[in-house]
């Protein structure tokens, strides 16, 4: 136990401790925060005609204010340098609701109707995601409105037009599977090369054999995958800060009224938690999605490595393994886009693909809880039997130096390894 | 005491070792010999307990040899296995800590080490810098740093000047004297010679000489007799019992079957003039070696 800790210290300090993964780390969060605010950071330096320069706001009252539209105008554009929001006032005989939805110069129409102490106001709206705020808003100046007399909270009724499609949620549902599968596939890249490339340099410089003539095979095989679950924790806890420091930046950005950015309802994740309302449970299995394929693959790089006897030849043995993980990576992107359902879910329960391609077929309403368990079962059971035949070759090949063809080398040490087994 | 008793290892057909049996004792030095391929590796592997024996055992104090005993043991490999990215320092703590010793005690000796084979200058260097000859110290220090009670070395001195060389016999002869046991291979057969007390020479997995050095030379029985002085060569080689005759610049050497012609010889000598020098020599260890490698090569 005291050499599978130090082992596992040393494996991971090795990787952690150096100055690539410091200058790694570095490039990492500038791209984050670069790529998590591209939009804003283009809007900055690109054509001012794309974004919103005002906001043209109709307002039809029947309840008695002259002077509403002008009051709704001070308190929408209050502490802004200059008016964003242009209100005027309609004659409410003059609302043609069809006609506001055809008409490209109005923008938002709202109706108050009822009484003061008990207004009923619609919002007409081409920019749903300001409603929020202006709820708000013009709950205040009712407010001040009725004071004196209790307050009644207005009735507000949001409409939207016919045709519309929620941009915002559908790019969100599309982005979850980038989100989700591009983590996934950096952290797993890294911790299988992680592991390839440390096992392969201890054997091609021959210090395996002093290695494991003081740890066996096993301790060896189990402090490599360890150590290197150890820094998939680490890196993917670095990229979520990096995630979190970049949000932070991007709230700077939100503050530019020219911005469209969603406002006042609420954070991104009352958002996500509105458009994934299983979101718990759907993070609880992509973590664990994460865990057992990261396992998987890791494993099966530690096979490869022990085989492969120098560091050209493990470039070769590894190539299978990074097309298995850039399959279920393309699987994940690209079936949820293609609107290949079927496919996602079929996939989903195959255990080289199921790491990337489950989480992603769950979000998107592809496949159930129960069924992305029953898949996340057949992963683990996989995984088991993977890690059963796995070690025992892992104990024969770390110390063979055969350098056959890929296939026959393979075949060999399976073979050795399944004598070795019987003889014991 | 390490023990292998009728170990035989195969691989798939091929006998690699074949019922090889030896004992070592505390404060012995074993020689293993043979050439490229006659199963030294494989008969080392298996004292390291890294291959287990098809047939036979081996036995480290009755006991096989095991993770739970192998912190008493050091090993250094026919070729260099270190890790090349990492510095001399690192290296050490990192081989030291697979032996389950304390980093403190590590640097410590680590420190007497280097000083004593005057490479203290390279502790932060990285292995990659140094010259082949400082590695294979390096190696040496990562075989001997726990102080181990059984050092086996494959080919401790390839590739080592002669001084480096000596500063390696002495370090082995120490080991020696605290009752350690050294088992070792090596091609320089002079160095197998000089400290070696008993050996075994394998050929194709099977052994073709074992004993005690001086036995072996005995039971060779060939003799060399050096001359220096005015002898006709073609009347050296008419002698019964002579079966080679070398003209060297200051000497000639002649090989011959047994003491009994060592006399004939030195009744030739006699007549002769100007002699400064006849002495009569076993036949060293390399005469040995190849003449049974080759009877074992011409059987095959």
């Amino acid at each position: 136990m005291k050499k599978f800790k130090f082992l596992v210290k040393f494996g991971l300090l090795k990787r952690i401790g150096r100055k690539s993964f410091l200058i790694a780390n570095f490039v990492i969060m500038i791209l984050s925060i670069a790529i998590i605010n591209m939009p804003a950071i283009i809007s900055l330096f690109g054509d001012d005609s794309d974004q919103l320069t005002d906001i043209t706001i109709e307002v039809s009252e029947e309840i008695g204010l002259g002077s509403l539209a002008d009051d709704l105008s001070l308190k929408f554009n209050e502490g802004l340098p200059t008016p964003f929001y242009l209100v005027s006032s309609i004659d409410p005989n003059d609302v043609d609701v069809e006609a506001f939805w055809a008409d490209e110069n109005v923008d938002i129409l709202l109706t108050f109707t009822g009484s003061t102490e008990e207004p009923v106001i619609e919002i007409y709206s081409k920019y749903p995601e300001m409603n929020g705020n202006f709820i708000n808003q013009i709950e205040l100046q009712l407010i001040s409105y009725q004071l004196g007399g209790a307050y009644e909270r207005p009735a507000f009724t949001t409409i939207l037009a016919p045709d519309y499609e929620d941009p915002e949620a559908g790019m969100m549902i599309g982005s979850i599977s980038s989100l989700l599968i591009l983590p996934l596939f950096i952290l797993v890249t890294m911790a299988t090369q992680f592991v390839g490339v440390d096992i392969i340099e201890e054997k091609s410089t021959k210090a395996i054999e002093t290695i494991i003539a003081s740890v066996p095979a096993n301790t060896h095989f189990l402090s490599k995958i360890v150590a290197a679950i150890g820094f998939v924790i680490i890196q993917g806890g670095l990229i979520l800060f990096y995630g979190l420091l970049a949000s932070l930046v991007a709230k700077l950005f939100e503050s530019a009224p020219a911005v469209n950015l969603p406002q006042g309802e609420g954070s991104l994740l009352q958002y996500l938690a509105e458009i994934l309302p299983n979101w718990p449970i759907l993070l609880l299995m992509t973590l664990l999605f994460i865990v057992v394929g990261t396992l998987f693959y890791l494993v099966v790089a530690a096979l490869f490595a022990s085989m492969a006897v120098t560091q050209e030849d493990y470039q070769q043995f590894q190539s299978p393994l990074m097309l298995m993980l850039l399959g279920g990576f393309y699987i994940g992107i690209f079936a949820p886009m293609a609107g290949g359902e079927g496919f996602l879910r079929a996939m989903a329960f195959v255990p080289l693909f199921a790491p990337m391609v489950a989480p992603v077929a769950m979000a998107g309403g592809s496949m159930t809880i129960l069924q992305g368990v029953i898949a996340l079962i057949v992963m683990i059971a996989f995984l088991s039997v993977t890690v059963y035949f796995v070690s025992p070759v892992y104990k024969v090949a770390i110390l063979n130096y055969d350098q056959t063809k890929f296939f026959k080398r393979i075949g060999d040490n399976f073979k050795k390894a399944f004598h070795t087994s019987k003889k014991k | 005491m390490l023990e292998v008793k009728n170990a035989r290892m195969l691989y798939g057909d091929l006998v690699a070792v074949d019922r090889l049996s030896f004992t070592i004792k505390p404060g012995d030095i074993f020689g293993l010999l043979g050439t490229n391929g006659a199963g030294k590796t494989t008969t080392f592997r298996m004292i390291m307990g890294l291959l287990e024996p098809t047939e036979g055992e081996v036995l480290y104090h009755g006991q096989h040899v095991g993770y739970h005993n192998v912190n008493e043991i050091g090993y250094m490999i026919e070729e260099r296995s270190l890790l090349t990215k990492v510095t001399v320092k690192e290296l050490l703590l990192y081989f030291g800590q697979l032996k389950d010793m304390e980093p403190k005690v590590i640097l410590e000796r680590l420190d007497y080490w280097l000083e004593r084979f005057k490479i203290s200058e390279y502790k932060n260097k990285k292995i990659k810098e140094l010259s082949k000859g400082n590695q294979q110290k390096i190696q040496f220090i990562s075989a001997i740093i726990n102080n181990p009670k059984l050092l086996v070395l494959d080919e401790p001195f390839s590739g080592l000047d002669p001084i480096n060389t000596e500063l390696f016999v002495e370090v082995i002869r120490d080991f020696q004297k605290q009752g350690a046991m050294v088992v070792f291979s090596s091609h320089q057969l002079d160095h197998v010679e000089s400290f070696c007390e008993e050996l075994i020479v394998l050929e194709k997995g099977k052994v073709i000489i074992e004993g005690r050095i001086d036995q072996v030379k005995k039971d060779f029985k060939k003799l060399n007799v050096k001359i220096k002085g005015d002898v006709d060569p073609d009347q050296l080689r008419q002698i019964p019992g002579v079966f080679q005759v070398i003209e060297n610049v200051n000497e000639t050497i002649v090989k011959i079957e047994n003491d009994d012609v060592a006399k004939r010889v030195f009744d030739y000598v006699k007549t002769c003039n100007n002699i400064m020098k006849y002495d009569v020599e076993q036949a060293s260890l390399s005469e040995i070696f190849i003449a049974k490698v080759g009877q074992a090569h011409e059987k095959v």
